[in-house]
């Protein structure tokens, strides 16, 4: 594809060739439903055939318990039902509602725990004689069967959690078990439960086509209907509906420790994914899969509620007959990142940017480890299952840990800075947030403390060897830390809390970092982060630009309704101003895909660029040029002197948390005319040189960003991957038509100014880092141990890659 | 809609021939473009009230010490050394308005089909440092005709504005509106 190239090459102002990215682009034509195949007239699962507070629910969806995969709608559901077989115990109440018990003592009880519903502010099912049979046509069984399967897996859940919870996590601190991330308050505090009393409710016949969703705002999951078939409910798909929980259990396992503190302490919550690509999202997404592997155990899921008109459903391990990749559980051929990162084993031929298919990867190695697991600790399957569950759950709650303190025994500043639940929240959003690097290195270390030599106590298994977890995860290609970081990232001194009079005597740096060994690094690749430039080709744009108004009109609805970004009220509201010329010009709000290109012969995956407020600027306002990009050149250019000790750049956040500097800086700075000379100076001088404009006129409350703004939410962009010798466009997924899809999640936006003059020159100092980078996370200086928190405010984790264009009309 | 097009081509057929730039002294000078939204801006802040017109008032220091007896708000992030001084800066005074304020933000420039809802959950104090803010928790929901999505948000309690939001919907299908057509960024427009 060398359409790009060619454009930016002539200078063409042609519009890059896209398409309409929308999964139903992938959706070929179905063949058409047969006859119904039976009279349909009686229903054998009648409320006469079964005891007050039982029914029946499928034992899986309707494709596989038929055998087919094109089963047809018009057919009789009740015969996919065994009458002995498929009969449950429900509940005991006239709706479908169920209070939780987790450990099953009655001590920590949700009175109204779960329940279904048809849809949102609908009234549930009533059933007086609480016989739960329906017609398994319609759409009450639908409900019956979403909340079956609802209190089958939370009935699994509870009970493994409450098992490995007080065999490991609630061993005494006088033991060993410190560095669990658990603990007693795991139950006291519902923390257990989304930190409150609170009802996860399920809408069964949710009015939305082609769509399930987990809000965990409303604490609700939504299962909609087919858009080609209206009688095909996702809710008559139990594997959809164990991946839709499993995002629910996701967000309480990486919140179990910010609900610990008590209702409110951490007003906020962790998650997993913050643009519509990224590595966060595509790790909770591997991880809902697991959980239908998880309940069934089976190599696949959703074939009815995904698979049947869509063909969406997915492989969950290497074995599955669906893969036409070829690939195995051999060490070699396993679903390695960054290999596998666009691959629809539906349709082969059409590689494809999206969280769900990138999550394969996550979903295979989980599969694996949990396999993996039952072998070498020669334990049962579900033991395996519980095992992996309780690692999954002791690594989520660690990073999700606003709290800062991580661990059982943990001392704040341990993860997350320190001690400040706004700016943790932050870290994880933008500077530092979880990408394959952090998760991988985080689920290693804790299954080297649970079930490998880490561990002393606990029984369940001991004898998970380092080699053998190392060589597990490099078959993934994501043996992509080097060490296991045992220490944390704290800044602080361990006996006072205070900041240490040298990096080395900093809590992250003494003790143990545990190396991993190179010797088992066979598959994966890492990467200098020097690799990751501007495209050189002669000619080459820096960037791309998109400022089409009815474009960014949808980008900048769709980025306030699923990630709450505002625009400033000094743009026009309905964005009257974008010309679409792309050029970047007074009004407009704009996206800015950097023309990133990758010099190794590897590929990078995982590229992060980052153009939130960072460390770059001295305590006189002077830009410090010693950040990678030594930018600007001179003290007459702007930069600070050479030397300055403001430019040392200590740690931004005190013991206590506070930050009394603030002296994180907006990215991008604006060039000055002044006498005979130029110079670069933050945008407060520009605002304070120009008559008649205050700061009330910026677009926001800051005035270092007075006229040119990313504003929070839009000011992280992701490209999934960029190929050894290539440009990030050469390295998407082509369409038919050889073309690629330019998503929203590849560019940074910002915000222009209405009131900044054409002819001004501005200059962003945007920070690039990639999840398989060798220096990005590994402090040469500290053989290798993880860069503290704090690091992750300055250049030194990053490419700094500076973006300079100049405002025209 | 018509209105905003009618103005875009104002901006780009008229616009580029008013523009200068003064590089003479150290100071820029206004276009007229911007002159003129300028007064339309001032004109239309002066209709205003005035407590969306100023910025944050800054509130005499007040006595945490007293919060439990006087409020039903939540404290939090709190740290005992400042409690302890018993003195801390309230940046900003509840507006009854608040919830109104913020469906206006929302609302700004959006699809009329889509509905926005708004539950508040509770009221909080947000402290950093010796500075607190008032702030209200919500849950905004967006029903739109193909899709939904939610979020919790903090706001600030007297001029609307979101502070942070977390807890987005996780959806199945894409949650990509559209693709996007880019050019690249010309040498014109470079330095
Ligand atoms: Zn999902």
């Amino acid at each position: 594809m060398k359409k790009l190239e060619r454009i930016a090459l002539k200078h063409l102002t042609a519009i890059l060739a896209v398409s309409v990215f929308i999964l139903s682009g992938c959706v070929p034509t179905t063949s058409s439903p047969k006859k119904r195949s039976s009279s349909g007239g009686s229903t054998t699962n009648s409320a006469a055939s079964v005891p007050a507070t039982k029914g029946r629910i499928f034992l899986d969806n309707p494709v596989e318990l038929s055998g087919n995969a094109e089963y047809p709608t018009e057919n009789n559901f009740n015969t996919l039902l065994n009458l002995t077989r498929d009969l449950v115990y429900l509940t005991d109440a006239q709706t479908l509602t169920n209070p939780c018990d987790p450990l099953g003592s009655g001590l920590y009880v949700v009175t109204t725990c779960y329940n279904a519903l048809p849809d949102r502010l609908q009234p549930p099912l009533v059933n007086n004689t609480k016989k739960w049979a329906y017609d398994a046509n319609g759409a009450e069984f639908a409900q019956v069967n979403a909340f079956g399967h609802k209190k089958k897996m939370l009935d699994q859940w509870f009970s493994d959690q409450s098992s490995y919870v007080s065999a490991y996590s609630l061993l005494p601190d006088t033991s060993l078990k410190k560095d669990s991330s658990l603990t007693e308050q795991y139950f006291s505090n519902y923390s257990f439960w989304f930190g409150s009393a609170t009802t996860l409710v399920t809408w069964a016949n949710c009015d939305f086509s082609d769509n399930a969703f987990f809000s965990p705002a409303e604490t609700a999951l939504c299962f909609g209907r087919d858009s080609i078939d209206s009688k095909l409910w996702f809710a008559q798909d139990p594997t959809i509906m164990y991946h839709e929980l499993g995002h629910g259990l996701t967000k309480i396992m990486l919140n179990t420790r910010n609900k610990m503190e008590g209702a409110g302490v951490i007003p906020y919550s962790s998650a997993l994914g913050y643009r519509s690509y990224d590595e966060g999202g595509m790790i909770s997404e591997g991880i809902a899969d697991w959980f239908s592997f998880y309940v069934n155990g089976r190599s696949h899921f959703a074939e009815w509620a995904l698979g049947r008109y869509l063909k969406q459903s997915r492989p969950l391990r290497e074995s599955d007959a669906s893969h036409t990749a070829a690939v195995s559980e051999a060490d070699d051929s396993r679903l390695a990142y960054p290999d596998f990162l666009f691959y629809d084993p539906n349709f082969p031929e059409s590689p494809f940017e999206d969280i769900h298919y990138a999550g394969q990867i996550v979903s295979h190695f989980l599969v694996a480890l949990t396999e993996d697991l039952k072998q070498e600790c020669s334990i049962s399957e579900s033991a395996a299952k519980k095992l992996t569950a309780g690692i999954l759950h002791e690594a989520l709650a660690e990073l999700g840990d606003l709290t800062s303190k991580g661990t059982k025994a943990g001392k704040k500043g341990y993860i997350n800075l320190v001690d400040n639940s706004d700016w943790a929240y932050e870290w994880l959003r933008a500077y530092n947030p979880i990408n394959m690097r952090k998760f991988a290195q985080a689920m290693a270390r804790k299954t080297y403390q649970i079930a490998g030599p880490g561990n002393v106590t606990f029984t369940q298994c001991t004898s998970y060897s380092k080699d053998r977890l190392e060589r597990l995860w490099d078959s993934y290609g994501m043996l992509l830390f080097k060490t296991y970081n045992l220490n944390g990232s704290s800044h602080f001194d361990p006996g006072t809390l205070g900041a240490p009079a040298s990096p080395a005597a900093a809590m992250g740096h003494i003790g143990s970092a545990l190396a991993v060994s190179a010797a088992n690094r066979l598959r994966t690749v890492l990467v200098d982060k020097s690799s990751v430039k501007m495209d050189p080709t002669v000619g080459a744009p820096p960037a791309f630009v998109f400022d089409d108004r009815a474009q960014l009109r949808a980008v900048a609805n769709n980025l306030r309704q699923t990630n709450g970004v505002i625009l400033s009220e000094q743009l026009d509201a309905d964005l009257g101003f974008n010309n679409g010329n792309g050029r970047i010009s007074p009004g407009e709000f704009v996206g800015i895909a950097l023309n990133l290109y990758n010099s190794s012969n590897s590929t990078i995956s995982g590229v992060q660029i980052i153009a939130s407020d960072w460390q770059h600027v001295n305590n006189d306002g002077k830009l410090c040029n010693n950040q990678g990009d030594s930018f600007p050149a001179s003290e007459a250019e702007g930069a600070a002197p050479a030397g300055d000790a403001s430019c040392n750049l200590s740690p931004i956040f005190d013991a206590a948390g506070s930050n009394p500097n603030s002296n994180l800086d907006p990215v991008c700075v604006v060039q000055l005319n002044e006498e005979n000379a130029t110079r670069w100076a933050q945008q407060d001088e520009l605002l304070a040189s120009m008559d008649g404009l205050t700061e009330n006129d910026c677009l926001g409350d800051d005035p270092k960003s007075c006229f040119l703004r990313s504003p929070k939410g839009a000011d992280v962009g992701w490209m999934s991957s960029i190929d050894g010798q290539k440009n990030w466009s050469d390295s998407l997924p082509k369409d038919a038509n050889g073309s690629v899809n330019i998503g929203g999640h590849q560019a940074v936006f910002f915000e222009v100014s209405p009131w900044i003059s054409p002819g001004t020159t501005f200059l962003c100092r945007l920070r690039v880092r990639f999840s398989n980078c060798n220096d990005c996370y590994h402090d040469a200086n500290y053989s290798n141990d993880d860069f503290l928190d704090n690091d992750y405010a300055m250049g030194k984790p990053f490419k700094v890659i500076d973006l300079q264009f100049t405002v025209v009309d | 809609m018509k209105k905003a097009i009618g103005f875009t081509i104002l901006i780009i057929f008229v616009g580029v021939g008013l523009y200068f730039y003064q590089k003479n002294e150290s100071s820029l000078a206004l276009n007229d473009r911007a002159l003129n939204l300028r007064n339309a801006s001032i004109a239309h802040t002066q209709n205003m009230p005035s407590s969306l017109r100023k910025p944050a008032s800054v509130e005499p220091t007040t006595d945490v010490t007293k919060k439990d007896s006087s409020q039903k708000r939540q404290w939090i992030g709190a740290k005992d050394d400042i409690i302890q001084s018993g003195k801390i800066a309230m940046k900003n005074k509840p507006d009854n308005n608040w919830h109104d304020k913020l469906v206006s933000i929302l609302s700004r420039g959006i699809n009329s089909k889509t509905k926005i809802e708004v539950n508040h959950e509770k009221s909080v104090v947000l402290v950093n440092g010796n500075d607190a803010v008032n702030a209200e928790q919500v849950v905004v929901i967006f029903n739109a005709d193909k899709e939904r999505n939610s979020y919790r948000a903090m706001v600030n309690s007297q001029t609307g504005k979101v502070i942070r939001t977390w807890d987005h919907t996780i959806h199945e299908n894409t949650r990509m509106p559209a693709s996007l057509s880019g050019l690249p960024l010309t040498l014109e427009s470079q330095d």
